[in-house]
């Protein structure tokens, strides 16, 4: 027991140690920097880094990094019961108190939303429909990031059975009453295609405005200028999309964000592509002309990124 | 208006332009010295176009003239029905191989009056056939109608008692030809008979009726052999029938009947138009390889019928004219070749341009906007559009921009409607 | 013993879940370890189909989408937003197609609707009375869908032995393999071996099977009922089956 403690007090210094040392790094990059040494972030350490020792190795993770030691050595439980031995947690001899007072919380988190339900039927409301959390939204942490918070190891059953009661408790009509609770053990998804990256209206001498947008699909490249208030001309590679495209399949790959959101015979379309063959050159245009398009139409803002096309480099 | 764009076309562009400024005091040329103002003509038929111009129950997109010596700028855009003869003697075989299984599926055979067609048929009119013949050379993109409009021309010109000489594919010569024997009449040259059979009995079924009644005689005597000969002041049917006859001669034949239509035409007896689609073949290279040596292809130029051809290409005559074609697809094309353009100066090559110039170049452009209408109007008049969205505005402008309004183009995109 | 039976069922009932693309399924988006590859597709499970049909997309997506959270696939090369886009038609391409050439593929197909539309079109037009032309139908996409239709089997022969003996087993067919032997049957009318007038293009061909085989007449609907008959004549087999 003495041992133990001995381990966690030493394991104690070693972390204060580091992080003083990791404190004093820290000044030192920035001096070196000739950034203030009060002031240094650690994107400011991350791209330091990167600027004094340049490496060209593939994986991210092999690559020169200066992190807090919290972030490099792994935590260790603190000590958990005194000198007596009496423990410190309650649950301490269920082997894993974290999670079983996580799971004892979870059900009066439940039970309490239960008893509220019922008050709100007593008084005849209902549950608020714009506050219902999106299960879509987002996943429940996986068990080795539920692990990893806990810092406990579980077993399948027992991250199962986290599961099964944390969804009984979201799916629950005023779940949202416990949002920040649930949320802890949620990683929220945000779909790349969300995000719209939508380029912004440049207006030429005349005062028609254009956008300019670039695509790419296996080694096709494209560069498109948009205009509005057209007439549905198209030009690329300073020919008519005829002569660019004689198969009728790449025409219509061309005029399907068009055809898509509506805009077919309101834009005009100047476009220049290289590289690949035909196929792929029409996969860019149909890219790159997809996301400017959008904009335009307020309404239509999320639907054009539904069917972007991928240039996964190699499965493409 | 004839939209002579490059300045490479500086000669024929000077012929072109002689006769459509209205003042020609400059008229040093020898090509046609009559005045059309176009620009005039074509107002005035833009001013007054043709509305509703059938009985009621046909749509828009027709037009009762069958009569294409009536046809003037006012029937732009619409569909005129040629009679089953008319198409038995000119358009039997000049059209897009698309075309025909149209006609009989729709029962009945129309053609778009267009522009170029109008703007040939109005020098044609206005021309002087006292001096010599004029080469009008029909040029566009691929699919653009350039063939069609040839065919509109033949039917214009046979209705008025021309007669056609018709070579509805020129590159046929120089690729697919099945029999070619050396020249026995010049040495270097080689003869395709069946070939010149075959122009011969196009040259009696397109002018039947016509030559009978002419009764041409040839103005002197063709010794063939010792037993076979023609004399001078002998039909000129007799002449082809011999040569259809005894094919060993036919390209002989052919020669001859090309130099006794000429004089004629320049007499005044009859009046020649002279057309070739894909003239621009006749300065490629062929696909027949030569004896001596396996890698070397013969020219056009080393083949009779081209010469012969030439020869009625050549100014030296009065009394008709040529209308030819200059087509992408006639030439030895390499494949995804960036390099290539619909342009006559490009197609003809330095040797075909020298020789050919002067010609009065006719710009075949795609369907504008309410041609483009029009043939979509007569595609759903004869059920052709299957599809709903066809018979929306919608459905249109997609066809338009997948076509980007090129007929043929236009013609394929349709039927998957 | 026991717990690694449960373990492995679990692990079953994982792996079934992680395959359905319910969004009530509780192993949605789990970690690589519990991601089971799909086909060696490059896209995990997690990827939703694109959206490429406009009708498919009337409203602006609703806040609980699924597409606005999840990431998605790209859209194929054929999955273009037209007005004549067809599934059908799509299907046929890709199984008439031969060494990836999509493109022949394709101008086979427009030029089979060409012809269907050409013959119909000719019986129409040279038909005076009403009565009469309005039994013919001109649209080409109904006389496909509805030849494909015909052709499909309802049944087919799988072997079974039994004793050393290889028996015919008339069985149920699926969606899928019906589909597919329809579209397989029309093909081969039109391009196999046995075309006495090989005069004639695959399309020229190919149209007249469709107009036939709308009428339950043709050389594809003709090797559908031998199979037919085949199963009809094993059915004491049926129960080898099992």
């Amino acid at each position: 027991m003495r041992a133990y403690l001995e381990r966690a007090k030493a394991h104690d210094a070693f972390m204060q140690g580091e992080i003083s040392e990791y404190e004093i790094g820290k000044r030192h990059l920035a001096n070196i920097m000739g950034a203030d040494p009060d002031n240094f972030s650690q994107e400011d350490i991350d791209k330091a880094v990167e600027y004094l020792l340049p490496s060209g190795l593939f994986d991210k993770e092999a690559r020169p990094k200066m992190k807090h030691p919290h972030d490099v050595i792994p935590k260790r439980k603190a000590a958990e019961f005194d000198v007596d031995g009496r423990p410190f947690h309650t649950y301490f001899y269920t082997a894993k108190p974290q999670f079983f007072k996580l799971m004892h919380d979870a059900v009066f988190v439940l039970e309490s939303l239960k008893k509220e339900e019922d008050k709100m039927l007593r008084r005849g409301e209902e549950a608020n429909a714009d506050k219902k959390i999106i299960i879509g939204a987002s996943v429940w942490l996986t068990k080795p990031a539920v692990e990893e918070k806990l810092q406990e190891k579980l077993s399948d059953e027992e991250y199962d059975s986290f599961i099964r009661l944390f969804t009984r408790i979201i799916e629950h009509p005023i779940s949202y009453a416990e949002e920040t609770f649930i949320m802890q053990y949620r990683r929220v998804l945000s779909a790349e295609s969300m995000i719209s990256s939508i380029p912004e209206l440049i207006y030429d001498e005349a005062g028609r405005p254009y956008q300019e947008a670039e695509g790419a699909r296996k080694t096709s490249k494209a560069y498109v200028k948009i205009w509005s208030q057209g007439s549905g001309h198209v030009t690329v590679n300073g020919t008519d999309l005829l002569d660019c495209f004689p198969e009728i399949l790449d025409r219509e790959q061309v005029m399907s964000p068009l055809h898509f959101t509506n805009t077919l015979g309101r834009v005009d379309i100047e476009a220049r592509v290289e590289g690949g063959g035909h196929s792929s050159r029409a996969g860019a245009l149909r890219e790159e002309a997809l996301s400017p398009t959008s904009s335009e139409i307020p309404p239509l803002r999320v639907s054009p990124r539904i069917i972007k096309n991928n240039n996964v480099s190699f499965f493409g | 208006m004839f939209s002579i764009v490059r300045p490479v076309l500086r000669r024929s562009a000077c012929a072109c332009r002689l006769i459509t400024s209205s003042s020609s005091n400059n008229s040093s040329t020898e090509q046609g010295s009559g005045t059309i103002n176009f620009n005039e003509l074509f107002q005035k038929g833009i001013e007054n176009p043709i509305r509703n111009p059938v009985k009621k129950g046909l749509a828009v997109c027709r037009t009762n003239q069958t009569d294409p010596s009536q046809h003037t700028i006012r029937h732009e855009g619409l569909y005129y029905r040629v009679a089953p003869e008319a198409i038995q003697r000119w358009m039997k075989e000049g059209l897009h191989p698309d075309i025909y299984p149209l006609f009989r599926a729709f029962n009945e055979s129309c053609l778009m009056v267009r522009r170029p067609a109008i703007e040939i048929m109005e020098c044609m009119r206005a021309a002087d056939y006292s001096l010599p013949a004029i080469r009008y050379m029909l040029y566009g993109r691929a699919g653009s109608g350039k063939s069609s409009t040839l065919a509109h021309l033949m039917h214009f010109c046979g209705s008025q008692d021309w007669v056609i000489t018709h070579v509805p594919w020129a590159p046929v010569l120089h690729r697919y030809s099945k029999e070619r024997v050396p020249s026995t009449f010049k040495e270097g040259r080689i003869d395709q008979p069946a070939d010149a059979a075959k122009w011969l009995s196009r040259l009696m079924t397109t002018n039947d009726p016509l030559l009978k009644t002419l009764n041409l005689k040839t103005h002197r005597k063709y010794i063939w052999s010792r037993r076979e000969v023609t004399e001078e002041g002998d039909a000129l049917t007799e002449l082809i029938d011999f040569g259809l006859q005894r094919v060993k001669y036919a390209p002989d034949v052919m020669g001859a009947v090309i130099r006794e239509l000429k004089l004629h035409a320049s007499s005044g007896n009859v009046k020649v138009l002279v057309a070739i689609d894909g003239v621009n073949g006749m300065w490629e290279q062929t696909r027949y390889i030569r004896e001596e040596s396996r890698h070397k292809f013969f020219h056009a130029q080393e083949l009779t019928i081209v010469q012969h051809l030439m020869e009625f290409l050549k100014n030296d005559w009065t009394g008709g004219a040529s209308v030819c074609t200059v087509d992408e697809g006639a030439t030895i094309k390499e494949m995804n070749d960036p390099l290539t353009s619909y342009m006559p100066r490009f197609l003809l090559g330095q040797k075909g341009f020298d020789f050919l110039d002067p010609f009065i170049p006719v710009h075949v452009p795609d369907y504008s906007d309410k041609e483009a209408n029009s043939c979509l109007d007569y595609y759903t008049d004869r059920k052709w559009i299957q599809h709903p969205a066809g018979l929306t505005e919608a459905g249109r402008t997609e066809m338009f921009f997948l076509s980007c309004k090129n007929p043929l183009e236009l013609y394929k995109v349709s039927r998957r409607w | 013993m026991a717990a690694s039976m449960t373990k492995g069922v679990l692990n079953c009932c994982r792996i079934i879940c992680q395959n359905s693309k319910s969004s009530a399924s509780i192993y949605k988006a789990s970690s690589p370890i519990w991601q089971v590859p799909l086909r060696n597709s490059s896209y995990s499970s997690t990827y939703l189909e694109p959206t490429y049909r406009k009708a498919d997309l009337d409203q602006p997506l609703d806040a609980s989408d699924d597409r606005r959270f999840l990431p998605i696939k790209a859209a194929k090369n054929d999955e273009v937003s037209t007005s004549t886009l067809d599934p059908l038609l799509n299907k046929f391409i890709r199984q008439m197609m031969r060494k990836g050439n999509k493109q022949i593929s394709r101008l086979v197909m427009d030029r089979t609707i060409e012809r269907i539309k050409q013959f119909q079109l000719e019986k129409y037009h040279k038909e005076t009375s009403e009565e009469k032309r309005d039994l013919i139908n001109l649209e080409p996409i109904s006389i496909i869908y509805q030849a494909v239709e015909n052709c499909k089997p309802l049944l087919t022969i799988q072997h079974a032995r039994r004793g050393g003996v290889m028996y015919m087993v008339p069985i149920p067919v699926k969606p899928s393999y019906a589909l597919y032997k329809s579209i397989d049957w029309i093909i081969e009318a039109s391009t196999g071996k046995h075309r006495t007038n090989t005069d004639n293009r695959v399309w020229d061909d190919m149209a007249r099977e469709f107009i036939a085989a709308a009428k339950n007449d043709g050389g594809a609907i003709r090797k559908k009922q031998e199979l037919h008959r085949l199963c009809e004549a094993n059915r004491a087999y049926a129960h080898y089956r099992w």
